[in-house]
């Protein structure tokens, strides 16, 4: 009997003009951990689609345990034991969480066409118990939930087929540490347990760390696939990149730089829930990393300050102006900005051009006497735009969703780096985005700041919070549980220390 | 590269050192019922205090039957619509469609009484919405667009037959008083039961019931989980055509017959049951909608029956107070949510 579970022999995928995968032969072996790296747009969510069942591949052949594979939805691929949790959000907002776990196979629930709902939910705790997942409300709709909790119902649906082939397609970055280390875990079982499983993530450490092998895929074909003992990151960077690609990633410096002046000062924000009696200052020049496990409140830290937290007490002030921060309007009109960690849902406009999307937060500045928006003017500004922040595109008038995740965020990031900032404040800023478009996001960090911006960085990365801040607060239960400032106490235990 | 991470070793569950709460919660449900029982203790107590005020003209039987028997007839339009809007569709035709099925009910019950009464309207009723779905679907026009396209078909179809029948000397179906007795006392309430656990069980506890709610949560999610959107659609056609149906048939038993509308006049028919509906949106976070749907619409007749009482003109001052009511409810129900709700 064969050891290769699944064998992809010449596989292409157009969308359009564009070839999505060119000529893709890719073959996995049982119990193996395999990665698949490449920049945005680089064809690796495409092939993972079409082996899913998501999209139809266009030409070459797919072998499933030594039969002819070739699935038209990703029902059908579960039904050959091929679970899939996708880059983008795949919850149904409308239905409750426990329904979700078993969307597409509610007829096991199902007698004389009527669904035993407490059957359904009780097997969907039953799931989130046996792979030891974090516990979610299964009878609430998932519309309201965080991104982390949505992801652990798809988590829970793609587990519950009892995958012979698990896909995870950018898992990682939706998830804080705790829940990252479960996932860890589940990966190592799933592995001794003869089970195989394809891995993306942006993080190529966290990558190197948890794969047998890598593929590296670069405009659409594959490079090459390389074991991972002895694999370094920057080697596997080059061959995403096809070129040498700096390190020089985060801050070098070790010390804590910025200027005295405070900029913003949050007060006892409490949201019932969520955070409560949180307070500190951002100064100019300064970034202020924000870091926790999955319930610690940070998310809703970045709402609070923008003023986009439902029913919160306590004050956010900015002290130039000493103008107190009531919603969110008041924050745009006075130099502040804020980048969510949903991008697709709760930032860009995706069905609408780059050139709406670029200038909306500046449209303001950008009327005229008579308050009308001068087309030209609006065109020059997203022109100028996507020249500065090299964003990939066909032009203004692409829709958004057309664009890759880097590129996506690139526009989220730009339109308000073009304004004139005093506070930013970016919830997990790299999330999807591949290693050239971080490194750009870090550079772009880098300059804002030494213009005396003061940032505010909400981070499920702990690399990211160390490499970027000044000074970390760290979050736990809704509350501050420890603060540290750059320097010989910043590192990755002691902050796990105070997290936990 | 070192192969260690955080956390401990595989135990009793795949995971890890998570603490496993329970996930379902059982308080839920039980909250639910009690604030139904709230909301009809407070609807009671209203009434009461109303009927105290007014001479004891509300709470009176005759008042009472009628005033359920008028909250029945559009609760089954806004289960219909329930199911229309579950899927983020609307459909502007039903008002004429229940002219049409209500005209067939009557012309099928006075030639096979009461099996045609109920077959003419339901089966008029989703084979007209059905077909509203197939041309929603086929044509990828909006829906709210096809349907008032429908809508005025549909209206000129049923003056077309008035027409014909008046100048051959007739009159529009009309049922016999001996064939009525649907839209009345018991029979309306066993209709009425039949139909709540119908929509209960499709809505709450069926596949397709859950795959057309599924489709309000965007047309892609949906087909990647394996949902036929196509079928789906034209099974929420079949469906709101039933209790559209119902509706109709229960309008022709209640009024003997119904009389063609022109000029989108149609469109108003449904403006009660959508108040109705919407009340019971806002309160759905309390009680399913299914439940609070006929709740709601028995609310909204009460307020105007209990205008009616006080006095208060029919028509404009009466809709205006229904309005403000619609808007308090929705006020209530919001009351924690900051920013814009679509």
């Amino acid at each position: 009997m064969t050891d290769i579970i699944l064998d992809v022999k010449g596989l292409y995928k157009h969308f359009g003009s564009t070839c999505a995968n060119k000529n893709v032969d890719f073959s996995l072996k049982k119990g193996e951990v395999r990665g698949l790296a490449g920049e945005n747009g680089s064809g690796k969510s495409t092939l993972l689609s079409q082996i899913s069942g998501i999209c139809r591949k266009d030409a070459g052949e797919m072998i499933l345990n030594g039969e002819p594979y070739d699935p038209h939805s990703p029902l059908q691929a579960a039904n050959h034991k091929i679970g899939i949790v996708v880059q983008e959000l795949g919850v149904l907002s409308t239905l409750p969480a426990g329904v979700n776990v078993f969307a597409g196979r509610l007829s096991q629930f199902t007698r004389f066409g009527i669904i035993n709902m407490s059957a359904l939910y009780q097997e969907a705790e039953k799931q989130f118990k046996k792979w030891g997942l974090m516990p979610v409300p299964l009878k609430k709709t998932c519309g309201n939930m965080q991104i982390e909790t949505r992801k652990m119902i798809e988590l829970a649906r793609a587990l519950s087929i009892d995958p012979d082939l698990l896909i995870l397609d950018e898992v990682t970055q939706s998830l804080s540490q705790n829940n990252r280390d479960m996932l860890y875990q589940l990966i190592e079982y799933l592995k001794a347990a003869g089970k195989t499983i394809v891995i993306i993530t942006h993080d190529l450490e966290e990558m190197i760390r948890l794969c047998d092998n890598i593929t590296v895929l670069r405009d659409g074909e594959v490079v090459g696939t390389k074991a991972c003992d002895g694999l370094e990151p920057d080697e596997l960077k080059r061959m995403m990149v096809g070129r040498e690609v700096s390190c020089a990633y985060y801050r070098e410096d070790w010390v804590p730089d910025y200027e005295d002046e405070i900029v913003l000062k949050a007060e006892e924000l409490s949201v019932s829930g969520e955070i409560e009696a949180v307070s500190f200052n951002v100064h100019r020049g300064e970034i202020l990393g924000f870091c926790g496990l999955s319930d610690s409140g940070i998310h809703t830290v970045g709402k609070a300050v923008y003023g986009l937290a439902p029913s919160m007490k306590g004050r956010v002030v900015l002290s130039k102006k000493s103008l107190e921060i009531k919603n969110a309007g008041t924050a745009l009109c006075n130099g502040m900005a804020y980048v969510p960690k949903d991008r697709d849902g709760e930032a860009l406009m995706m069905q609408d051009s780059i050139v709406n999307n670029f200038v909306f937060p500046s449209t303001t500045s950008l009327k005229g006497r008579l308050s009308f928006l001068n087309p030209r003017k609006l065109r020059t500004v997203a022109e100028k735009g996507i020249a500065d922040f090299q964003i990939k595109c066909s032009g203004v008038n692409q829709r958004m969703d057309g664009l890759s995740g880097g590129n996506k965020q690139k526009v989220n990031l730009g339109r308000w780096l073009i304004k004139d900032l005093d506070v930013l404040i970016l919830d997990c800023p790299t999330r999807g985005v591949d290693v050239g478009v971080k490194a750009y996001i870090y550079q772009l960090m880098r300059q804002a700041k030494a213009q005396g911006l003061a940032i505010l960085l909400i981070s499920d990365e702990l690399p990211e919070i160390i490499g970027m801040s000044d000074r970390v607060i760290i979050m736990k239960d809704g509350r501050i549980n420890g603060e540290f400032e750059r320097g010989d106490d910043f590192i990755q235990e002691k902050l796990i220390e105070v997290m936990v | 590269m070192s192969r260690r991470f955080f956390g401990g070793s595989h135990k009793e569950c795949v995971g890890c050192n998570v603490t496993i709460k329970n996930n379902i919660n059982r308080g839920e449900s039980w909250k639910q019922w009690f604030f139904l029982f709230l909301i009809l203790l407070l609807i009671a107590a209203v009434c009461y205090l109303f009927d105290f005020c007014f001479d004891g003209k509300f709470l009176t039987k005759s008042n009472l039957t009628v005033l359920i028997s008028h909250a029945i007839i559009p609760a089954f339009v806004a289960w219909g619509l329930c199911f229309i809007f579950a899927c983020e569709f609307t459909d502007m035709s039903i008002g004429a469609v229940i002219v049409i099925a209500a005209n067939v009910s009557g012309m099928l019950g006075s030639a096979f009484g009461y099996p045609g009464i109920i077959l003419g309207g339901i089966g008029t009723g989703m084979l007209l919405i059905a077909f509203n779905f197939f041309i929603f679907v086929k044509t990828n026009i909006p829906s709210w667009i096809a349907g008032i396209g429908l809508a005025m078909i549909y209206e000129a179809l049923a003056v077309l037959y008035s027409n014909k029948v008046t100048q051959s000397g007739g009159t529009i179906a009309q049922l016999d008083n001996s064939l009525r007795l649907l839209a009345k006392p018991p029979y309306i309430y066993l209709v009425f039961f039949l139909g709540f656990i119908a929509a209960y069980l499709i809505y709450n506890r069926t596949q397709v019931g859950l795959n057309i709610r599924a489709l309000g949560s965007g047309l892609k999610v949906s087909a990647d989980l394996g949902i036929d959107i196509k079928k789906t659609l034209l099974y929420v056609g079949l469906i709101c055509g039933f209790f559209v149906g119902c509706s109709a048939f229960l309008n022709e038993s209640y009024n003997a017959r119904m009389t063609a509308k022109t000029g989108l006049t149609s469109l108003a028919m449904i403006f009660q049951p959508m108040a109705a509906l919407m009340l019971a949106q806002v309160l759905q976070s309390r009680i399913n909608i299914i439940v609070g749907i006929p709740i709601c619409s028995l609310l909204v007749y009460s307020i105007f029956n209990m205008l009616t009482i006080a006095g208060v003109p029919s028509g404009t001052w009466q809709e205006a107070i229904l309005g403000f009511i619609v808007i308090l409810f929705g006020v209530i129900a919001q009351r924690n949510t900051k920013g814009v709700v679509k």
